[in-house]
């Protein structure tokens, strides 16, 4: 079974200034090469670079739509996050239809005792959840 | 290209299993019922139309004797710990043009309505080629646990061994079986 096309793309802003869209520049999605959000990876780390801002952009049927996380130069006079992160997450019936398939692409915030995670369907874009969780619940998980 | 996902069913060759087709349990007969608390002795893949589409391929079977023993393909028992690769039911292959790490990947059967609850009137063993032991993997918070693919690849394979059990007489269609992972 393939999955459709994401329709969510993840932007971060660097600390040298650059701004950075998955599947672009440098970012781009190329067969055979690491995946945007790996490349990113080797790219801060090579250049020692941190990500700065991160926001989720999704292209539904009325337009692009932004979804920003807490930067380092927070609005609103919020937290300043100390770290990133980006995954798509996958849940799907295996065999017996095609049906029931949950597919997401998540941004995260992260922060000394917790992460704001943001959710956006990627089968409907237009549905954005924000979640809070507090990373000592999720070590005691595992 | 966008992230793709196959199931097979091995055996001599492999059978894919299609969107619409199903795993299908027996007695050791296509079609054939497996008695209330007895385990499958076949593992067939059914398509929409009610025919044995692994027919010609000598499928493989993973029947639960004890929470570490199975019986592969009316074998004596064994350790489950001994199943390879080549011998595991089930190949999920999850691919993508770009190399992607896969992660938190978990595995269950449940009733087909809500992912928490579990298969209605049967018992769904599974487990992960190289386990010790079967899980009774039971909705989402039962869930089997397969080892993370953390090494970026453009195609990640996982190994499943499945055994299953009628608690009940009749047929249990509705019942699936569910993958969640993350990638990046």
């Amino acid at each position: 079974m393939k999955l459709p096309e994401l329709k969510v793309k993840f932007i971060c802003g660097l600390s040298n200034g650059e701004n950075l869209i998955e599947d672009k520049g440098i970012l781009e999605r190329v067969e055979g090469e690491p995946s945007p959000w790996l490349k990113l990876q080797k790219y801060v780390k090579e250049n020692d670079l941190k990500i700065t801002s991160m926001s989720l952009q999704s292209k539904t049927d009325i337009g692009n739509r932004h979804y920003h996380l807490p930067s380092q130069h927070p609005r609103f006079q919020g937290e300043v996050p100390i770290g990133y992160n980006c995954f798509r997450w996958y849940a799907g019936d295996a065999v017996t239809g095609e049906g029931n398939i949950e597919h997401y692409t998540c941004a995260e915030a992260i922060f000394k005792d917790c992460k704001v995670q943001l959710w956006i369907s990627e089968v409907d874009p237009d549905k954005a959840w924000v979640n809070f969780v507090g990373l000592e619940n999720e070590e005691s998980k595992s | 290209m966008a992230l793709t996902q196959t199931w097979r069913q091995q055996g001599t060759t492999a059978t894919t299993i299609d969107a619409t087709d199903s795993i299908a349990f027996s007695n050791g007969t296509f079609g054939q019922p497996i008695q209330v608390g007895s385990y499958n002795d076949k593992t067939h893949v059914r398509t929409s139309g009610g025919t044995d589409k692994s027919a010609s391929n000598s499928p493989h079977n993973t029947k639960y004797l004890t929470s570490t023993t199975m019986s592969l393909n009316g074998g004596a028992s064994a350790n489950l710990s001994t199943l390879t690769t080549a011998n595991s039911p089930l190949k999920i292959t999850v691919s993508e043009s770009v190399n992607i790490t896969v992660t938190d990947i978990k595995m269950y059967a449940y009733d087909g309505t809500t992912t928490t609850n579990a298969p209605s009137g049967m018992n769904v063993y599974l487990a992960e080629q190289g386990d010790t032991s079967w899980k009774l993997a039971h909705g989402s918070g039962n869930a089997l646990v397969l080892n993370d693919h953390s090494t970026a690849a453009t195609s990640h394979d996982f190994y499943v061994a499945i055994s299953a059990s009628p608690t009940s007489v009749g047929v249990k269609s509705a019942n699936k079986l569910r993958l969640e992972f993350v990638y990046q």
